[in-house]
This record gives structure tokens, C-alpha cells and sequence, in this order.
């Protein structure tokens, strides 16, 4: 792997990781204010 | 976005992900290819910025545990929690972009070295601080478990930071970058910074209003420190 593919691969991981994050925070949201507004 | 709600929490978010394009472009053009490194220095962008997150985090953890340990309310249980999922996301991207640096640089992907072992063992800490939440029921007794984890858990971070200061170790002690470099860097950390920051607020507010639900009467304030069993003796 060159040095450029490696850096381009580890951003992607990086990014890939804290987006996955991300998309998890907001789908516990989402499913939190169903429950709020279900009062369970 | 997320589980806070307001404009100024959506200006927040609509920001600190707007700054991620942006840096990308400073990482990959701005920048330029350090001469005894290589492409991969770049990579150092995102993995010091993930670092200094992922301490930050950790801190976040230690405080909190401090306080809850202090005053025995909930809240801070919610936001050490918080700190603690955030420093596992943070370590993963640090050690993961570390390696492929490694592979380039020393041309393996893994060294026993003290800063990447010490590193391993801050994850290792942390992914076990999550693991011990579940185990403990009572909400009080985990509470107390996890601040007086969370407390000790922080130790290793000046571990990890020292580790290259004070013993031989493979991994540089410091990097001197100047002009692009150092405006690219600061870029990331801010961007890091704000979405790291974003992502402990989020998960304590969700963390917050899932104990509100879970204990309604409760309203916010931390139980006595007996639980009340169904059917025992008052």
C-alpha cells in the first residue's frame, strides 16, 4: 500500500468510525422521542 | 439534530460537520507532502486531534465520577457514561490510524512500545467501563461502581502521555510543523473538538431523559442510598 492509499484509508476508517457514531446518536434519538411522546 | 433540541443546537451540528469538508480539503491539498514521511504524515491530521479527544473525554469521565462520588446525583452518572462511550470511539480512530501509520513509517502495523501498550490499555479501560454498566443492576450500586472505575480509569492518561517523554519509545515525542501544516492541524482539532464535544452532550441528554423515563417519579434527583425492594419492609 502506498502512502497515499494508507492516509486515504486511515481517513476513511477514522470518519467512517465517528460518522457511525453519529448515525447511532441520532437513531437513540429518534427512538427517544418516540418513547417520550408513547410516555414509556 | 440529535437529542438536543433548538436552533442553536442545530447551527451547532449544521457547523462542526461543515468543518469536516473543509479540513478534508486543507488535509489533502493545502497541506503539503512532508519530505521525510511522505504522504502518510497526513495522516497525523486526524489521529493527534482523535488523541487529544479521546484524553479530553476520559477526563470528562474522571470529573464526573469525582462529582457523582461527591454528591450522589444521577446527572453526573449520565455524563461520565457519556464521557466513557465518546473516549471508546476516540481511542479506536487513535489507534487504528496510528497503525496504518506504523505500517508505513516503522513497517509494522504494531509495536509493544510504552505509548502504544499504554494506549491499548486506556481503550481496554474504557471498552470494560461500558462492560461493567450492564452487569450491575441497581441503578445507585452502578452509579457508585462506575464513578469509583471511572476515577481510577484516568490514571493510565498520563501514562500515555509521559510514556514517550520518559522512556525510550519508538512513537515521536513531539512534531514541529509550521505554516500549512499548522493551520491544517489546527483545523482538525477544531473540527474534533466540536464534534467530540457534540457527541458527550448528545449521549448525556439521552443518557438523562432515558433515566427521567425509566424513573419517573424520581424527577431528576438522586435516590436515597438504600433502593426501595417491592414487598420488603419499610
Amino acid at each position: 500500500m502506498t502512502g497515499t492509499a494508507a492516509f486515504m484509508v486511515g481517513y476513511g476508517i477514522g470518519l467512517g468510525i465517528l460518522a457511525g457514531y453519529l448515525l447511532h446518536l441520532w437513531r437513540s434519538a429518534r427512538a427517544m422521542s418516540r418513547r417520550e411522546r408513547n410516555g414509556s | 439534530m440529535l437529542a438536543m433540541h433548538g436552533r442553536w443546537v442545530r447551527i451547532y451540528w449544521a457547523g462542526s460537520l461543515a468543518l469536516v469538508p473543509l479540513s478534508l480539503v486543507l488535509a489533502l491539498w493545502y497541506a503539503p507532502i512532508d519530505e521525510t514521511m511522505g504522504p502518510i504524515q497526513k495522516i497525523v491530521y486526524l489521529h493527534v486531534p482523535a488523541a487529544i479527544n479521546a484524553f479530553l473525554a476520559c477526563a470528562v469521565v474522571s470529573f464526573a465520577s469525582v462529582a457523582y462520588t461527591w454528591q450522589r446525583r444521577p446527572e453526573w452518572d449520565d455524563l461520565a457514561h457519556a464521557g466513557a462511550q465518546v473516549s471508546v470511539v476516540f481511542c479506536t480512530v487513535v489507534l487504528l490510524t496510528g497503525m496504518l501509520w506504523g505500517r508505513q513509517t516503522w513497517g509494522h502495523w504494531w509495536a509493544w512500545s510504552p505509548r502504544l501498550t499504554f494506549s491499548l490499555v486506556l481503550l481496554l479501560l474504557y471498552v470494560a467501563y461500558l462492560l461493567i454498566r450492564p452487569a450491575v443492576h441497581s441503578p445507585e450500586r452502578r452509579a457508585l461502581v462506575c464513578a469509583v472505575y471511572g476515577t481510577i480509569a484516568f490514571l493510565d492518561v498520563p501514562l500515555v502521555y509521559l510514556s514517550t517523554r520518559l522512556l525510550p519509545d519508538i512513537h515521536p515525542s513531539e512534531m514541529d510543523l509550521s505554516g500549512p501544516m499548522q493551520t491544517t492541524m489546527f483545523a482538525w482539532l477544531l473540527t474534533i473538538t466540536l464534534l467530540a464535544g457534540g457527541m458527550v452532550l448528545t449521549r448525556f441528554s439521552l443518557n438523562s431523559r432515558a433515566r427521567k423515563l425509566e424513573h419517573p417519579d424520581e424527577g431528576g434527583v438522586a435516590p436515597g442510598p438504600h433502593p426501595r425492594i417491592p414487598g420488603a419492609r419499610a
